[in-house]
């Protein structure tokens, strides 16, 4: 691209000069105390954090609970998921400019709908999940419910615009010969659009549902329900021995889910 | 695609094993996770909700509060930056290890080796995917948790916890990366009697660069997101203010919070990308 | 310089080479031919020791390749430069550091990583690549040359290795045939002149009478024929390239196993 070396010197010296700086500027920000971790106390701190947590408590009553936390988590990822895919289904064709804007009827009124409908999924995936899921505990009250309608809310703005832009990517060449063939709009969405853009369409929500069962694990710290709620009771009370088998549990359940995608992907895509 | 060639049947067997797993994960699902969208129309969430609405208009725009709001916002983007590079530290030398290529198959390992060698030579590369494993299935902010518990509130606490958890995806795929290089260059310095680092500078770290950068910048944009919000926890940034405002009821603040947020996403964004069009 | 005694090599149990018994004096200049998948380049990866034998021995310079420690067979490997068909270059690194990567092997890790950013004897570089005829093209990066200017920089890599014996896997077969004739000349240039045995296996038949005193031709991995090039004859040729009879064939670039399947069984 740039054929003079003496101007890639310029160049590369320059960003790499940006980029020191910016480490320095931070490095002193963050009180970052790397040297500190390896001292006497501050390995003191992290071997009396890590004795208060051996042996995991593994009584019966305790894994029970655990376990229903663990599978609370999963249904709210699942459903989050589930819910954040029919909203961008939704709001996608509204969204896609190769949908909304094909035909010129009514114009600057397709327009305005399609601006709108972009601007709404950029909202919706701008504001953390955590941020939703405190709004909806703030309208609706403790419990997974609020936590499920974040993630759904905060992944659909997401998958609207992964999915919009695969629609945007699908090949026209199938759409022409459909449309010849005299094929109404629904048909050739049916027949041209989907079946090109279905296995990507499943491919991001199943990441997204690595995603999402990574945040299920956190809300509960706000009170929006899951394995998250247990971490945060034992954390606040010192129930070290707790801590640890839920975070095992997290682990176990995180790579499960990884795995299972995994799994679906391989097969089905 | 399901690969039931030969079979004449619409649906395939594991087609249909799937839909059936998919539709009791469902209704479990939405059983265990206390779904009831009247919920949402019900009087008292409307009411709620209206009230809510009410106290979040106009957003808090006053000098004091926003230059109060700049050092938090700085912190942020520190707190993304020194957990990005930390995360690099952490990842490269454990994704070098996890690479398949370079540890155990291919003209890199010795042609004809026995005994001990043979036996131990899967144990780098297992074990440095259990640690990023680990690394990366505990979500960044229970890391923030742990960190915060061990050393105490503060930015520094935010740092590690982005480092550790991003570590382990980073190493996960520089591996990736690395597993894919044009292998015909590496045989050529391999068969010149180079060994395995200077393979590694010469062979494989100038084809990966390019896919190193670009997904190191995309991780970096997510870093910013997540600093955002660490501080919910007590690790410092942006998300220590949003969550005192939301606990003193004063959502005005919380909605400029939100957009100083979104802002700065933006911003990042945008960054990242110019900055990726230059050095690629 | 080699002996390959009972050679075999198998992939998914398919041999690739078959029993091949093989000799190479040093300075000895040999061209192998043979039609597309016969083992050429197996036996390439075996005697540049990328890849071990299944079966039979491999020496070199009288000394056995099985069983080498790492320090060994490092040292082996820097007797031996290949050039490849593809030139196998880093193609978003600066020639100068492609052409010193021959000298890696001899270099200190932190010399290695210097040079990356300082580069470190340039001299070398530069004379390497003025034998080859690019000297001019020291600080391009290697994706912006031709390829046969690629191929030249990867003979100049071989050049700074300094190994004892060369080997040449289809140099000139991605090449137009007037660069073909350049990048040959200038191979058996640098045998004669150094007393380097050369091995060099080739697509083209006229290519390797004029330029190779010694001709060997494989086919279906195993030995077809091994003679001076006055000496050979033009049924020798005939069998190593002529088309099986067989009606389901379609082309000779059939894998060894297809062939079988499908001969007539009597």
């Amino acid at each position: 691209m740039i054929a003079n070396p003496s101007q890639r010197i310029v160049r590369n010296s320059a960003i790499m000069l940006v980029v020191g700086a910016a480490i320095v500027w931070s490095y002193l920000g963050t009180e970052a105390n790397f040297l500190g971790l390896v001292s006497q106390e501050g390995r003191g701190q992290i071997y009396s954090f890590l004795r208060e947590m051996f042996p995991p408590d593994l009584s019966s009553a305790f894994l029970v609970r655990a376990g229903q936390a663990l599978l609370e988590t999963v249904a709210i990822s699942f459903m989050g998921t589930v819910i954040a895919s029919l909203l961008a289904l939704c709001l996608i064709f509204f969204a896609t400019r190769t949908l909304i804007l094909a035909t010129s009827t009514a114009r600057p009124a397709r327009l305005a709908v399609y601006l709108l409908a972009r601007g709404l999924l950029t909202l919706l995936r701008s504001i953390p999940e955590i941020v939703w899921a405190l709004l909806f505990i703030l309208a609706l009250g403790l419990g997974p419910f609020p936590g499920t309608l974040a993630l759904g809310i905060h992944t659909a703005g997401v998958l609207g615009k992964l999915y919009s832009e695969v629609m945007e990517n699908v090949d026209p060449a199938p759409l022409e010969a459909l449309e010849a063939s005299g094929a109404s709009r629904w048909q050739m969405l049916a027949y041209g659009i989907m079946p090109q853009a279905l296995p990507q369409f499943i491919s991001y929500t199943l990441y997204r549902w690595e995603v999402n069962i990574r945040a299920a694990a956190i809300l509960g710290f706000v009170g929006a329900g899951g394995i998250g709620q247990e971490v945060h009771i034992a954390l606040n009370l010192f129930l070290g021995h707790k801590l640890l088998t839920l975070l095992f549990f997290t682990f176990v359940m995180v790579s499960a889910v990884d795995y299972l995608s995994a799994i679906i992907r391989r097969r089905f895509i | 695609m399901p690969a039931d060639l030969h079979s004449n049947r619409r649906w395939s067997r594991a087609s249909l094993i799937f839909l059936a797993v998919f539709v009791l994960l469902l209704i479990y699902s939405y059983q265990a996770a206390e779904i009831a969208p009247l919920r949402l129309f019900s009087a008292e969430a409307r009411a709620s909700l209206a009230d809510f609405l009410g106290a979040m208009f106009p957003p808090e725009f006053s000098p004091q509060f926003l230059s109060l709001m700049a050092r938090p916002v700085l912190e942020t983007v520190q707190i993304s930056i020194m957990g990005t590079l930390l995360a690099i530290l952490l990842g490269f030398p454990l994704g070098l290890l996890a690479t398949s290529t370079l540890t155990y198959t291919g003209v890199l390992s010795p042609i004809s080796s026995t005994g001990l060698a043979n036996k131990t030579k899967y144990l780098p590369y297992i074990f440095s995917r259990m640690i990023l494993n680990l690394l990366r299935s505990v979500p960044e902010f229970i890391w923030a948790l742990i960190f915060v518990r061990a050393l105490g509130l503060g930015p520094f606490a935010g740092v590690l916890a982005l480092g550790v958890a991003y570590g382990g995806t980073l190493g996960k795929i520089y591996s990736e990366i690395l597993e894919k290089v044009d292998p015909k260059p590496i045989e050529a310095l391999a068969v010149g009697g180079a060994g395995k680092i200077k393979v590694v500078l010469y062979g494989y770290l100038p084809q990966a660069l390019p896919d190193f950068i670009s997904y190191t910048l995309y991780r970096w944009e997510c870093a910013i997101r997540a600093a955002a919000i660490l501080g919910f926890v007590g690790a410092g940034g942006l998300g220590q203010q949003i969550e005192i405002s939301i606990r003193m009821f004063r959502y005005k603040e919380v909605v400029t919070l939100i957009i100083i947020i979104f802002c700065l996403v933006m911003a990042v964004d945008q960054l990242s990308t110019a900055f990726r069009k230059r050095i690629l | 310089m080699i002996e390959i005694e009972n050679l075999t090599k198998n992939f998914n149990g398919q041999p690739a080479l078959d029993s091949v018994n093989f000799k190479v004096e040093a300075g000895e200049r040999v061209a192998i031919l043979g039609p597309s998948g016969a083992g050429k380049t197996t036996l390439f990866r075996i005697v540049n020791l990328a890849l071990a034998a299944s079966k039979g021995q491999f020496r070199f310079r009288g000394q056995e390749t099985t069983d080498l420690s790492k320090t060994e067979l490092k040292l082996m490997r820097q007797r031996i430069g290949t050039i490849y068909q593809q030139h196998n270059l880093v193609s978003r690194l600066k020639v100068v550091h492609n052409v010193l990567a021959g000298r890696l092997a001899q270099w200190s890790l932190a010399k290695g990583l210097l040079s990356l950013l300082w580069p470190q004897e340039v001299e070398l570089a530069r004379q390497a690549l003025e034998k080859v005829g690019i000297a001019d093209k020291l600080f391009c990066r290697a994706d912006e040359l031709s390829s046969g200017e690629q191929q030249r920089v990867a003979i100049a890599r071989v050049l700074v290795q300094g190994p004892d014996l060369i080997l040449a896997d289809e140099p000139v077969s991605s090449l137009d045939p007037s660069r073909a004739h350049g990048i040959l000349r200038l191979l058996i240039e640098i045998s004669r002149g150094s007393g380097k045995t050369l091995i060099t296996s080739l697509h083209s038949v006229p290519l390797a009478l004029e330029y190779f005193p010694r001709i060997v031709g494989i086919k279906q991995g195993r030995i077809l024929f091994d003679r001076s090039t006055s000496q050979l004859e033009r049924d020798d040729l005939a069998t190593l390239y002529e088309l099986e009879t067989s009606p389901c064939l379609s082309s000779q670039n059939e894998s060894p196993k297809k062939i079988d399947a499908c001969r007539p069984s009597f």
